[in-house]
């Protein structure tokens, strides 16, 4: 098993310390997750970027990160801290794939949501995390969480035109 | 229509941005100061005066800015400059401090360069203001391939010859001066057979250029000086500001290894991170006091007796030593010597 802690030279097994693999195990682990609530919050670019930027901080600060009892939840707070101003998230800049295997309307919907909102709605429903999941990777209450991923859905199928078709 | 949005949710989000790589983010800016967060960690975390930590961050931001260029700096420029060594390129940031997860990531990609065969060459040099004539100076060249290695010794002032001590396949072969089966002949080369000489030797000869890396201590400080290419390769002068404790230098041959104080310690480190030049120096003050010793023969015996106390003479003895890391990750044949002669002790 080889990954490129260590730079672009790659890093096997026998050679990364305890403490590297401990991160990558808990890179692989939580970066979907982390990334997916970052790009549904912010956006593709910034959404990314922010996710990068937690990792980093992530790695440079691994001996305290690992004790504590939230880890992603505290990254998601890294990122939210360290993330570069911008007034609109940028969904709406889907990148130019050869096909979309969505309506064509959905990233300026989504965009059209409150960051709040977007982040349940993808969280929740696209990828069917838990209340109590989203709601320790955010630091928003279960409550809210379900208000924003239930108000959001509806807003989003309204923009879509999506209501006559459930 | 639910179940379809979920999915077209994913393929949005999953489609429009790569994951990020565990490269990526080694090689970003690190974030230095904590979160605001009123997450409870399981222990605490350290807590930074305000100030600082603001001060902190921003100039953090600006020296892993640096040192992301710096370490991962597209090597476009590799193999356009000549041979050998010229001028710095660009000595802009200089001075910034690498941070220790930086430190340890090229500790980590040189150990991972070395780890299985390299070719060490070390040039070292001293002299003692108290005999500027009498300078001492050499090579040594070794070379390494799983547990064997091959180390060769070339001492030039005051000259010593070339001599060879080689581990290969579990046995130790010398060849040099001296080593020759009878008076005027050639020189040949001899098997040691007595173990407790070959486990003293093998331990204390051939420096492991792994053990040497121990050097890339974070707590040495290390700071960006500038660009360089060496050997066709672009490399980043990194400089050590903390010399008090430099771990790993014991690795160094005896001839090579730092006199008393360590006065400085640079890096050269290519794009991935593997650390292709080391230069040390170092500084021992050294007290001389010529006092002639007399033999005199006191009631019938012969004592030796020391004249009166000559001048005191204070001075400096300066070393220095280049380390250069070359062949890295190519294989390096090294096998017995055919025809050694066995020896029992001649180490």
């Amino acid at each position: 098993m080889t990954h490129a802690i260590g730079g672009s030279q790659p890093v096997t097994a026998a050679t990364a310390s305890p403490a590297s693999q401990a991160f990558e195990a808990f890179f692989l682990e939580n970066e979907p997750k982390l990334r997916r609530a970052l790009v549904a919050a912010y956006g593709f670019e910034e959404g990314r970027d922010a996710t990068a930027e937690a990792f980093a901080w992530a790695w440079e600060n691994w001996e305290r990160l690992r004790d504590v009892a939230n880890a992603p939840g505290y990254l998601f707070r890294v990122a939210q801290s360290r993330r570069r101003r911008r007034r609109i998230p940028v969904l709406r800049d889907v990148p130019g794939w050869a096909e979309h295997r969505f309506e064509p309307g959905l990233p300026g919907a989504l965009a059209g949501l409150s960051p709040r909102q977007r982040l349940a709605v993808v969280l929740v429903h696209g990828y069917g995390c838990t209340l109590r999941e989203v709601s320790e990777l955010t630091g928003i209450k279960q409550t809210t969480v379900q208000n924003h991923a239930e108000r959001g859905l509806a807003r989003l199928r309204a923009r879509l035109g999506a209501d006559d078709e459930c | 229509m639910n179940a379809d949005l979920n999915e077209q949710i994913r393929e949005l989000i999953d489609g429009g941005t790569r994951p990020v790589s565990l490269t990526e983010i080694t090689a970003r800016p690190p974030v230095t100061s904590p979160p605001v967060t009123s997450l409870r960690p399981a222990k605490t975390l350290v807590r930074h005066h305000p100030g600082r930590a603001a001060a902190a961050s921003v100039a953090a931001a600006g020296i892993a800015a640096a040192i992301t260029v710096a370490l991962l700096a597209d090597p476009a420029g590799q193999g356009q400059a000549g041979r050998g060594q010229v001028g710095r390129e660009q000595a802009g940031q200089a001075g910034t401090v690498l941070t220790a997860a930086m430190v340890r990531q090229v500790e980590a990609a040189s150990g991972t360069a070395l780890a299985h065969s390299g070719h060490l060459r070390i040039t070292y040099s001293n002299v003692s203001s108290l005999a500027p004539g009498s300078p001492g100076a050499g090579t040594d060249d070794i070379t390494f391939s799983g547990r064997n290695w091959n180390y060769v010794s070339d001492q030039t002032a005051p000259p010593n010859g070339r001599s060879v001590n080689r581990f290969a396949g579990g046995r130790l072969y010398y060849y040099g001066p001296g080593f020759v089966r009878h008076p005027g002949d050639p020189l040949s080369w001899f098997r040691e057979t007595n173990p407790a000489e070959i486990r003293a030797v093998t331990s204390v000869t051939a420096p492991d250029p792994r053990e040497l890396l121990r050097v890339l201590d974070p707590a040495a400080r290390f700071v960006r000086v500038g660009y360089q290419v060496i050997g066709g390769i672009r490399v980043e002068q990194l400089r050590a500001t903390r010399l008090g404790h430099l771990p790993g230098l014991d690795a160094l041959p005896a001839e090579a290894a730092p006199a008393g104080r360590v006065t400085s310690l640079d890096v050269w480190v290519d794009s991935h991170g593997v650390v292709r030049q080391l230069h040390l120096t170092s500084q021992l003050n050294v007290t001389t006091s010529d006092r002639k010793k007399y033999l005199v023969k006191e009631n019938g015996t012969v004592k030796e007796k020391l004249g009166p106390p000559g001048p005191v003479r204070h001075g400096v003895e300066r070393a220095s030593a280049w380390v250069s890391f070359l062949d890295i990750g190519q294989p390096q044949p090294i096998t017995a010597p055919a025809h050694a002669i066995p020896v029992y002790g001649r180490g």
